[in-house]
């Protein structure tokens, strides 16, 4: 499977239902009763109009889609999904959207120690207390592999030892 | 730097063999005019050789298995970064397609049953790119600081 295709799974089947719904709601009144009443697209030929009115409002689909996946990634990522659908929804011209793919934290991770998941940017597991990535052994915050000292207090960080613990 | 210091420098990586095709024949031409040198590589030939011989030392199996999940999870840390560029992209081309497209959804409905309501709405083309212009203004200004103060965080975390 894709990464495509595993991606687009995370879009709730409401979302496809709703979206598909909105699509039929609002392309048939149009095709049927207001486009063949303006001045300027009512002249066009009928084929015409529906491939208008039917091409353009896949956008639609894709908008509301991409609103399902905001709500099903933000759920799988533990953020606050119900904030940043309604952001998706109600920010003009998908801003929403574009912030919350520049704003959205990493994938959990399952603690090596319990197996529970937890948020990839927690030094430590809030369910077992395993380390789940180096501390600075001063102030207690998550440092990285390679960095001589800590960028929190300036405490110099131990050199990694060629056997873990 | 003479260039007898300079090849000097250059004696151990040429014992290693570590040098490269044109370093090469610079030392071997300095080495034909220079018996110090050339004794000097003598010397760490013999060493490279002696360690050579030396055991290997082998790293323990859990080192191996730690150091190998650590450059698993930065691949995959890399695959995921290479994905979220792909997708930002999709996601503004997006943004930019669903804006283009609701321009002529709006002048449809600005002309049609909208006019009942307000039958200056079919003149307000300018009004509407505008308010795009200034969504997308304000939208792409709130997501460069946004994403400016997330990467520091993230730095810092």
């Amino acid at each position: 499977m894709s990464r495509f295709t595993k991606e687009l799974r995370i879009i709730p089947a409401a979302a496809w239902v709703v979206a598909w719904l909105a699509y039929v709601a609002v392309t048939t009144p149009l095709f049927l009763v207001v486009l063949p009443g303006d001045p300027d697209m009512g002249k066009w030929p009928r084929w015409g109009q529906a491939l208008f009115v039917y091409g353009i409002f896949l956008v639609l689909v894709a908008f509301i889609a991409l609103i399902g996946y905001v709500y099903g990634d933000a759920k799988r990522r533990r953020m606050r999904y119900v904030m940043w659908t309604l952001l998706a929804i109600f920010i003009p011209d998908a801003i929403g959207i574009i912030l919350y793919f520049i704003l959205r934290d990493p994938l959990p991770k399952p603690c090596p120690g319990c197996g529970n998941v937890v948020k990839a940017s927690f030094p430590f597991c809030p369910h077992c207390g395993t380390a789940l990535q180096p501390t600075c052994p001063n102030c207690g915050k998550g440092v990285e592999f390679g960095w001589t000292n800590c960028p929190h207090c300036g405490q110099q960080l131990p050199a990694p030892s060629p056997r873990p613990a | 730097m003479t260039e007898h210091e300079k090849i000097r420098d250059l004696l151990a990586l040429a014992a290693a063999g570590a040098l490269t095709g044109a370093e090469e024949r610079q030392v071997a031409a300095h080495l034909r005019a220079c018996p110090a040198c050339s004794n000097e590589l003598d010397a760490w030939r013999s060493l490279a050789a002696d360690l050579q011989c030396l055991p290997t030392p082998q790293p323990s199996p859990r080192l191996l298995q730690t150091t190998l999940a650590r450059a698993q999870a930065k691949l995959a840390e890399q695959g995921e970064e290479a994905w979220n560029r792909r997708v930002m992209i999709f996601v503004v081309a997006f943004a930019w397609i669903l804006t283009v497209a609701s321009w002529p959804f709006f002048h449809v409905l600005s002309r049609g049953f909208l006019s009942l309501f307000d039958p200056h709405l079919g003149q307000s083309w300018i009004a509407f790119a505008g308010f795009t212009s200034l969504v997308w203004l304000a939208g792409g200004s709130a997501a460069v600081l946004l994403a400016l103060r997330q990467r520091r965080e993230r730095r810092l975390a």
